[in-house]
């Protein structure tokens, strides 16, 4: 009796342990549910199945942690080889050797780039209540600018334009998500908030509330008509230069990457995939329903492009460095 | 009233109604599994409501959402496991009245509670509908930071029969909650340079081990749920639901309090139930003290979980603001669905925002009405022999906090903290009162700082904060004399070398953390310091007494503690086999051999439950919601 129930149960769990075993491909999500990091994987995972041939499922884990330094230490150690895992990590962790150079955590030039979603524009924005309503209002003005962490772009972004330009404006840290800054916003507690896209901008009465006030990116991208693009306001070279370097991570947003140790031919079966995708109508469809503002980048452009920003002048990157301190 | 017609119409079309009971048996199983709950719930159906209507997927995703904190008290009152972090506060009274036979009375008023929790939470949201934005601004930092402080007040309440320990725990809580970034310059507060903790330790397995560890331990000690002797009371069930209508004060004012704090985003169900538990642990009312079977223990914190969830629909209402990781979820949908919250959607959709109102009050009818109906049922599992339970339900524990993220580092967590709940439960050191240093002692810090920098001191001169900490100061100085009062005379109790060990280890951390102190910068060190410091303080009228006792052993202590041992060894081993055969085999084998060593049940039994329970895991974690689950060390050899 003894014998035959054990192995009965053992025969059943078993065969359930090999169901578990299907072709699955696991997106890991840096952040927690409901950022559009997260809404991105989800979107993916909604449609890449057409672009893999053999991927029958496809999983979205959520492993937050620590801006997402977690997940990209995680996946720098992954031993997965046949591309089943792939993650996505803050596209601030590409420059994360300039801006962090005793980090060992991330090694954006080993880990395998797949694509970038979006390289819209990031933008400050300001409630209207505030009569913070132009770029020259914004640096004259005397009011908070309300930060997550000092490694985000909500603390990076506006203390870059304030040590460059002497804006009189005072970065207030400790929030818990950008979405508490937006509260504190309406309630007239803080001014205004940076580092915001134009995916969330585009969500939602946001433009109706806030004025957008400065366009933040290496290159204009005039996707909001009337709005003042920062650069345009730093005449000299070096500093331009050097904030150019600052916000270049916007030009790799919303990135997915496959672990280092991802053999050659699964890396060409994910790019082809998300190259497929990027021309899918489908997938275009359903992301503009959900709100995404689609600029899809291939991973060997995205490889290139950060390779182009490491390589940069090693005094140039010391004075990006001391514009986010 | 024609908009709630319209609204009341449209739900009612029968496959909307269908989905609304399918979403809510679905949250109820949800809330009945430790370790997941509604987060793991929406990120399953969310995909599923892509084709449907705007308020028939709602009515699948609120309905889901809103009663996991129904079900989540049926393991919290009948094995001290919390289904969700939602029921921690329920396990402490409402499993001490499983144990005396009264699982029936506990989960009858829990339930009604619920229920009429629920039922205020969304008439209170129908009622700020017009004025969402208004509300929703009511509050700043300075206000936050304030009832913070007034929530920590309650830490006089839920300290036990030694308010000293009591305190130490409180202060102990927030030490280990200050773990990971600091919130005002980034830096790494004891993390020992592991990235796993620079989010703090994950809360979710923080509460399984203080509590469900624990608590399983006591149960295979005791042999069953109840003791023996009782039998399930046959009237519980009514004299449950009575409790709750004779306590319907006590139920709206823990709803209130529930969907006034959901309303504000970053106070999360963890830090409102323990609120409500403390606010009703004020006036005990007749019957057992608190933490030892009182009916209000139960009342309040499953009034005002359920509550919640009215309340914070309002920032996602009013500004599309998510107040919590649920509400992000539920905003995305909104997204999906083509709406746009705001004043407009009340104005454009008024019928499908009275639809979400109506969704939440008939998800809590209904889940109420569908747990009363099967609480005889549960209830005699209280009479099940704690070998055939035990093993079950630790498989689900270890299994639920592995799920958290897949880390092995889950497990090690858990195990630390279970021997932190075991020792503290055999001591007599008050795990509530550590919860609530845990939830709130970072609060207080973060919205200290905000407040700080964002108006300096002036902050302290609004007339709320004013209000609010002078009530506070008043509290806690009655509590001092209330204490001193009760403590003329006595010398307090000691319970052995473990006792001894708890408090100095509790000193030798907050000695610890002082020290590291001193390498941080300023900001990061203020709270800490301060909090190491209160602990050093509040320990020097006990450590005489405990160095004193640390020399002898309690009565029956070593006893006591090898089982204890015993329990934890269990565990790791679970965990261990978790590790080295996976999800599924894992808990299987475990069963299987709890009933060899246990010699109970028989193995035909055992073989039964552990295809079960692997029928269980495999339908949720593969085939409903599948994980990534690491390879088992089995695959690697």
């Amino acid at each position: 009796m003894f014998l035959r129930s054990t192995i009965l149960s053992s025969v059943f769990v078993l065969s359930l342990s090999s169901l578990a075993q299907a072709e699955t491909l696991t997106i890991q999500v840096g952040y927690g549910s409901g950022g559009s990091y997260d809404e991105a994987a989800r979107l993916i995972a909604d449609h890449i199945t057409r672009h893999l041939p053999g991927t029958t499922e496809v999983v979205v884990e959520n492993v937050p942690g620590a801006g997402s330094v977690k997940l990209a230490k995680m996946v720098m150690a992954s031993e997965v080889t046949d591309g089943s895992q792939i993650a996505t990590v803050s596209s601030a962790l590409a420059l994360m050797p300039i801006f962090d150079p005793e980090s060992t955590d991330f090694d954006p030039t080993k880990a395998h780039y797949l694509v970038s979603m979006t390289n819209s524009a990031s933008y400050c924005i300001s409630p209207k209540a505030a009569g913070i309503d132009s770029l020259d209002a914004f640096l004259t003005q005397d009011f908070k600018v309300g930060a997550t962490g000092k490694d985000s772009t909500t603390y990076t972004y506006p203390a870059a334009i304030k040590n460059a330009l002497g804006a009189k404006f005072e970065i207030v840290t400790g929030f818990e998500s950008a979405t508490e800054i937006d509260l504190a916003m309406e309630r007239g507690e803080i001014g205004a908030r940076c580092g915001i896209g134009l995916t969330t901008l585009s969500k939602g009465d946001m433009m109706d509330r806030f004025n957008v006030v400065v366009e933040l990116s290496p290159t204009p991208k005039n996707e909001i008509p009337g709005v003042a693009f920062l650069l345009d306001r730093v005449p000299d070279e070096a500093m331009r230069k050097a904030l150019q370097l600052v916000m270049s991570s916007g030009t790799v947003h919303l990135p997915f990457i496959a672990p280092p140790a991802t053999s050659d031919e699964a890396l060409a079966r994910l790019r082809a995939a998300f190259d497929g995708l990027a021309a899918d109508p489908e997938f275009a469809a359903a992301a503009e329903r959900q709100g995404f503002e689609l600029f899809m980048t291939s991973g060997t452009k995205v490889e290139a492009m950060i390779d182009g920003y490491l390589a940069s002048d090693p005094t140039l990157q010391e004075a990006a460095r001391a514009l986010v301190q | 009233m024609e908009t709630f017609l319209l609204a009341l119409t449209a739900l009612m079309e029968w496959h909307r109604l269908a989905l609304l009971v399918a979403g809510v048996c679905f949250g109820l199983v949800i809330g009945v599994i430790p370790g997941i709950g509604g987060i793991f719930g929406l990120t399953l159906l969310i995909p599923l409501t892509y084709s449907l209507d705007p308020i028939a997927a709602f009515a699948l995703l609120l309905g889901m959402a809103s009663v996991t904190t129904t079900s989540d008290t049926i393991p919290a009152v009948l094995i001290g496991v919390p289904g969700t972090v939602g029921a921690a506060a329920t396990v402490v009274d409402g499993h001490q009245l499983a144990r005396q036979g009264q699982a029936a009375r506990a989960l009858g008023a829990a339930y009604s509670a619920s229920l009429i929790g629920g039922l205020f939470g969304a008439f209170l949201l129908a009622l700020a509908l017009p004025i969402m934005r208004p509300l929703v601004l009511f509050l700043n930092f300075a206000d936050l930071f304030a009832i913070t402080a007034f929530g920590l007040t309650l830490v006089a309440m839920l300290a036990g029969k030694d308010p000293v320990k009591g305190l130490i725990a409180a202060l102990l809580g927030a030490l280990i909650a200050f773990t990971g970034l600091d919130p005002y310059e980034g830096a790494e507060r004891w993390t020992f340079g592991q990235i796993y903790l620079w989010d703090g330790f994950p809360t979710a397995i923080v509460f399984l081990g203080l509590f469900a560890v624990p608590e399983l331990a006591g149960l295979i000690a005791k042999g069953r749920i109840a003791d023996v002797g009782t039998t399930p009371d046959p009237k519980g069930l009514r004299q449950g639901i009575g409790e709750t209508l004779r306590n319907l004060p006590l139920v709206l004012r823990s709803g209130g309090l529930g969907a006034l704090l959901g309303a504000v985003p970053g106070i999360g169900v963890i830090v409102i139930e323990w609120v409500a538990y403390g606010d009703a642990a004020r006036r005990p009312g007749k019957g057992p003290a608190f933490g030892e079977g009182n009916i209000r223990g139960v009342i309040a914190p499953e009034s005002a979980n359920n509550a919640k969830e009215g309340g914070s629909l309002l920032p996602t209402l009013a500004f599309g603001i998510p107040g919590s990781a649920p509400m992000a979820l539920l905003l995305g949908a909104f997204t999906i669905h083509g709406l746009t919250p705001g004043p407009d959607l009340l104005r454009d959709e008024a019928p499908f925002v009275v639809s979400l109102v109506l969704t939440i009050a008939l998800a809590n009818v209904l889940g109420a009405v569908i747990c009363l109906l099967m609480t005889r049922q549960l209830a005699r599992l209280a009479l099940v022999p704690a070998t055939v339970l035990v093993p079950v339900a630790l498989a689900f524990v270890v299994v639920g906090a592995f799920q958290t993220s897949k880390d092995p580092r889950d497990l090690v967590v858990l195990l630390v903290f279970s021997a932190l709940g075991l020792a503290m439960k055999r001591y007599g050191w008050s795990r509530p009162a550590l919860t609530l240093g845990l939830v709130l002692g970072p609060n207080l810090e973060r919205f200290f700082f905000l407040s700080w920098q964002i108006s300096g001191w002036s902050w302290l001169a609004q007339p709320l904060v004013i209000l609010i900490l002078g009530a506070s100061t008043l509290l806690i100085l009655r509590q001092v004399r209330r204490f001193r009062r009760d403590s003329a005379g006595s010398t307090g109790q000691s319970l052995g070398r473990g006792d001894a060990a708890l408090g100095l280890g509790a000193v030798l951390v907050a000695v610890g953390c002082l020290i590291a102190c001193t390498k941080l910068p300023a900001g990061a060190a203020l709270f800490p310091a301060v909090v190491a410091l209160a602990l050093m303080l509040a320990a020097v009228p006990i450590l005489p007494r405990l160095l004193r006792h640390a020399a002898q052993a309690g009565e029956g202590e070593t006893k006591g503690i090898a089982a204890d041992a015993r329990f934890l060894e269990t565990t790791a081993g679970l965990a261990l086999l978790l590790l080295a055969v996976g999800h599924l085999a894992g808990p299987a084998i475990f069963i299987l051999l709890a009933a060899l060593a246990h010699r109970h049940p028989t193995v035909p039994r055992a073989a039964l439950a552990a295809g079960l329970v692997a029928t269980v895991m495999y339908s949720l974690f593969d085939l409903l919601a599948p994980q990534s689950w690491p390879e088992p060390w089995i695959w690697l050899f």
